[in-house]
């Protein structure tokens, strides 16, 4: 005792501090190891009751299900009172639900959501809509968009402008799910462009959706936002929806290049030769990416005199097309190749010995 | 009493298809791994196999070789989330049965499970 | 000389406070970054699944990139284990950077491999190609190896750059032990951003002792020895606390050698891979962000936290030692080449904040620490030391020390909680105990011994030999 009331009293105020500091340290060390075993410990327990209620819920959701004899009414009401006490269980509850309803399908489907409602969830998973919180909100309209449950349309559809990703992404996929047979009138209502994620969102949903109407998509070849445009190009060829390559065409002039270089993708997926002749007059003002696009079009649906149409513009091409040229012109005459690629060269942007490209 | 063996990973879906079938007069066995699989199916005797082709440790394919390799005639249904078409032509060129995909109608399984009981006899 | 004395430790006391004071508010901020960081992550990708990634056709293509230097005990395996990753489309590219052994051998046998048109062009220059060859079999369709003369790591990368197809690259290290979804989940971010995503890069994690079969870890162990164990506790603290709190204000610098995927065109704009620096990983980073900025583009560094790449690391001194002696030269070649972005404020937070820190804390904290123990046994010398002067000082420092590694240990548990058995916590907590007396100063010796070659190696710098890729690269920021 007597030697910290001289420590304190006398030694210099940067020790007291530095002191002070190490206790403070070590306490919040201390704090910090038992929170960890209290992590441990609550983690456990909840694993328990989780491991507890998800055996109940299975027998209970197989029983109303597939039992004819089963009293669903009166059984209903006794998993509420005497499981579901707290929002942890409820949430189980729906995890368990939405398992059901990703693994069935057919009668069963109306069931589950029947139950999803018998449950009191519906009021749960809204009340996790309104939340302040972007986390609950996703969540929320991810429950309801994989259960075809609706909710009311003024709720949802400021959330598809949302400031968090998730919570625009939850919010197109619930449009996409639930109004079948107009899934895309949400792309009308975006402000924000569309993340390639979201894009392969909505066209798997639009793949494997039961029951969903496939638009048009050369309704928004004129949306002001350029991936909404990318996307729908893309998705022509995906659906192959051959009525459209003449809506398509102006795009390969388009100004934007990703726009052009979509465009020129889905044309050439749906094998339309007519864009050969219109691309070759176009090279030599393009890009470099364009011209390699171009080139890959002429490899996988031109011939090889489309091919040597472009031998001229070759000469003052760089480097990097110009083996491009050869790789396309090998597809063709596979003969060429050991007079090209014999040689063992790596081209470098400084120094380089031409390969044979006068005698193609 | 058939007896089915139930080789997936899923507890929801194992359950769901205990259930139907038990209520159909199966008598059910479950093996939740591919390994645990492979025990049951060197011990014991079966008259359908419903096989998941995911599975921990050992995979679906592996285990339909096994099958097929030790009593070519078993019936084997697989069960699985794959649309792509390859997997599902590679499942029937492994002698698969038939072959269902996740979500499933628990319905029209049992009724698939029945016609292939009764293809075999 | 009293007075004197008692200057000089009153300016001591305040330079180490205001050192301590940054030091501890940096501490406070990567904390709370990173809690939220981690939080938000787990958030985002609790409720959803990948399958619609995995059928998708529009996900970009993937190169990877995985150089490859006498590796001919573990190449085929991990080549097998590569194949087999969760993705849907991307190819393999191995260099075999003029190994000496029979790495190349091996892979052709192995993979029924046949040489194939050499024609290329070299976006960067380097080291001759000797070949390259694709297999024969169907299965193996995806895999093509390269054959060059040896160069190091960063001109085999490079290499695999200008020969690579796809426009993802994604640069590995072969020894490395990739989760199924590694690819999947790095990819995530140049998907999900609005802006354009020039590099995501991921945490690594120690595999010594972990349960491995054919290429996957089975199960997840804490390694016996306790430079390993030191080292866990040292990549907690740099990947969960330090880059992700880097991340949260996109101040990253550095994505590891071991484990970063990045978009190719950047990446060739930029100039590939620094041949000329024993630290190509960040070098390419920063030199990509400086370029960014300099051409006034937005763009984001991308991040994700899951347990994706798993290593080995060292287990003996030596080699520990010689590998963060390169790290400290890698550090510091990195900053003296990129000088410039030094608090200058048009580099925003790269300017401000990031190197600068890299400076004072990377750099210059083993020095200081140096000095200071230099000082001490000066004191020593001259029976000056005030033992309870030191032992407060001891205190604060080795308690601060221990609260860093025990709020990283937290982290770990609050977001991936690898070390599921309860056993292991607590000897990670005695590690945490010993660790900043036992492995701190040999690390900061071997970051001296680094500054100290890197002054005698100026004058033969020209002629600075590469040992190539023996040891993994992977650096704690």
């Amino acid at each position: 005792m007597n030697f910290y009331h001289n420590f304190f009293e006398q030694a210099p105020w940067i020790l007291r501090l530095n002191f002070i500091l190490s206790l403070c340290f070590l306490f919040i060390t201390l704090a910090m190891v038992g929170f960890m075993l209290y992590l441990r410990l609550h983690k456990n327990v909840r694993a328990r009751r989780k491991k507890f209620l998800d055996t109940i819920l299975i027998e209970f959701v197989n029983s109303y299900l597939f039992d004819e004899d089963f009293d669903k009414k009166a059984q209903t009401e006794k998993i509420n009172q005497k499981h579901l006490k707290t929002d942890f269980d409820r949430k189980m509850a729906i995890k368990q639900i939405l398992m059901f309803n990703e693994n069935l399908k057919g009668e069963s489907t109306l069931a589950i959501k029947e139950l999803f409602i018998n449950l009191n969830l519906y009021q749960l998973v809204l009340r996790d809509l309104k939340n302040r919180n972007w986390h609950k909100k996703a969540r929320a309209l991810f429950v309801f968009s994989q259960l075809s449950v609706e909710v009311p349309t003024k709720i949802v559809e400021p959330l598809l402008n949302d400031k968090k990703g998730e919570v625009r992404q939850q919010a197109l996929l619930y449009f996409l799910k639930l109004s079948v047979n107009n899934p895309l009138g949400f792309l009308d209502k975006i402000k924000r462009p569309l993340t390639r994620w979201q894009q392969i969102y909505i066209e798997n949903g639009l793949k494997y959706a039961e029951n969903i109407v496939v638009p048009d998509f050369s309704k928004w070849l004129n949306h002001n936002l350029d991936s909404v445009v990318s996307f729908c190009i893309r998705m022509i060829a995906e659906f192959n929806q051959f009525e459209n390559i003449d809506k398509l065409m102006p795009f390969i002039a388009h100004e934007k290049e990703e726009v052009k270089l979509e465009a020129i993708n889905s044309l050439c997926r749906m094998e339309d030769i007519s864009l050969i002749p219109i691309l070759i007059s176009r090279f030599d003002k393009e890009s470099i990416a364009v011209k390699s696009e171009i080139l890959k079009v002429i490899k996988s649906i031109g011939s090889y005199e489309d091919l040597k149409i472009l031998s001229n513009s070759m000469n003052k091409e760089k480097w990097n097309i110009k083996i491009e040229y050869h790789r396309v012109a090998c597809h063709f005459k596979p003969e060429l190749k050991h007079k090209i690629f014999s040689k063992k060269v790596g081209l470098d942007k400084s120094s380089f010995t031409p390969p044979l490209l006068q005698s193609l | 009493m058939k007896r089915i063996l139930i080789i997936e990973d899923n507890p929801m879906v194992v359950k769901s298809l205990e259930f139907k079938l038990k209520k159909d007069g199966y008598e059910v066995i479950i093996a939740e791994d591919g390994r645990n699989a492979m025990d049951k199916l060197s011990n014991e005797s079966f008259d359908l196999i419903l096989t998941d082709l995911m599975l921990p440790f050992i995979s679906g394919s592996q285990l339909i070789e096994f099958i097929k390799e030790k009593s070519p005639d078993m019936p084997i249904i697989v069960l699985s989330t794959s649309t792509q078409e390859d997997i599902i032509t590679d499942a029937f060129n492994m002698g698969v049965d038939d072959f269902i995909t996740k979500p499933f109608s628990p319905n029209e399984l049992s009724l698939r499970v029945k016609r292939t009981l009764g293809k075999v006899g | 000389m009293e007075i004197n004395f008692y200057q000089i430790t009153e300016i001591a006391s305040w330079i180490f406070l205001a050192y301590g004071l940054i030091i501890c508010t940096g501490y406070v901020f990567s904390a709370v970054f990173s809690l939220i960081e981690l939080r938000d992550y787990k958030r985002r990708h609790n409720f959803q699944d990948e399958i619609a990634l995995l059928q998708s056709s529009n996900l970009p293509m993937v190169s990877i990139l995985a150089p490859a230097y006498n590796e001919e005990a573990n190449v085929i395996e991990n080549v097998k284990s590569l194949l087999t990753l969760n993705y849907p489309s991307y190819e393999i590219v191995i260099i075999n950077d003029g190994s000496k052994d029979g790495t190349l051998n091996r892979l052709i046998e192995t993979f029924d491999m046949v040489p194939d048109e050499l024609l290329h062009y070299n976006d960067i220059p380097t080291k001759e190609v000797r070949g390259i060859y694709i297999s024969k079999n169907k299965a193996y369709k995806s895999l093509k190896v390269i054959d060059k003369e040896n160069g190091g790591k960063a001109d085999a990368l490079n290499t695999g750059i200008n020969i690579c197809n796809h426009e993802m690259i994604c640069c590995i290290d072969v020894d490395c032990i990739l989760e199924r979804d590694a690819l999947l989940k790095l990819i995530k971010p140049f998907l999900k951003n609005e802006k354009k995503v020039i590099a995501s890069g991921g945490i690594i994690r120690v595999a010594n002792s972990c349960i491995i079969e054919d290429g996957r870890i089975i199960e997840v162990k804490l390694p016996d020895t306790f430079l390993a164990r030191a080292q866990i506790l040292e990549y907690f603290r740099a990947f969960l606390m330090g880059r992700m709190a880097w991340s949260r204000v996109d101040g990253l610098l550095l994505i590891s050698g071991a484990f970063g995927m990045f978009d190719k065109k950047v990446v060739i704009e930029a100039g590939g891979y620094n041949p000329e620096t024993v630290g190509e990983d960040m070098e390419l980073l920063v030199r990509m962000r400086r370029m960014m900025r300099e051409k006034n583009v937005e763009y984001s560094v991308g991040f994700v936290p899951d347990p994706l790449c798993w290593t080995e690391v060292p287990q003996q001194w030596n080699i520990l030692h010689r590998q963060r002696n390169r790290w400290t030269r890698g550090t510091v070649e990195t900053l003296w080449e990129h000088r410039k972005m030094l608090f200058n404020p048009k580099f925003k937070v790269l300017g401000l904040i990031s190197t600068p820190y890299w400076l004072f804390f990377e750099w210059l904290a083993p020095i200081i620490e140096f000095c200071g123990l230099l000082y001490f046994f000066f004191l020593l010398l001259f029976g000056q030391v005030d033992w309870i002067v030191f032992a407060v000082f001891f205190a604060v420092v080795y308690s601060f020390s221990l609260l860093f590694s025990i709020t990283a240990l937290f982290f770990e548990e609050f977001s991936f909680q690898q070390y599921t058995k309860p056993a292991y916590m607590f000897q990670l907590v005695r590690t945490a105990l010993l660790e900043p007396l036992l492995y701190h100063p040999f690390v900061m010796w071997a970051a001296i011994m680094g500054n100290i070659d890197l002054i005698r190696g100026k004058k033969t710098w020209g002629k600075m030999v590469r040992t190539g890729l023996t040891n993994p690269e992977i650096k704690t920021q």
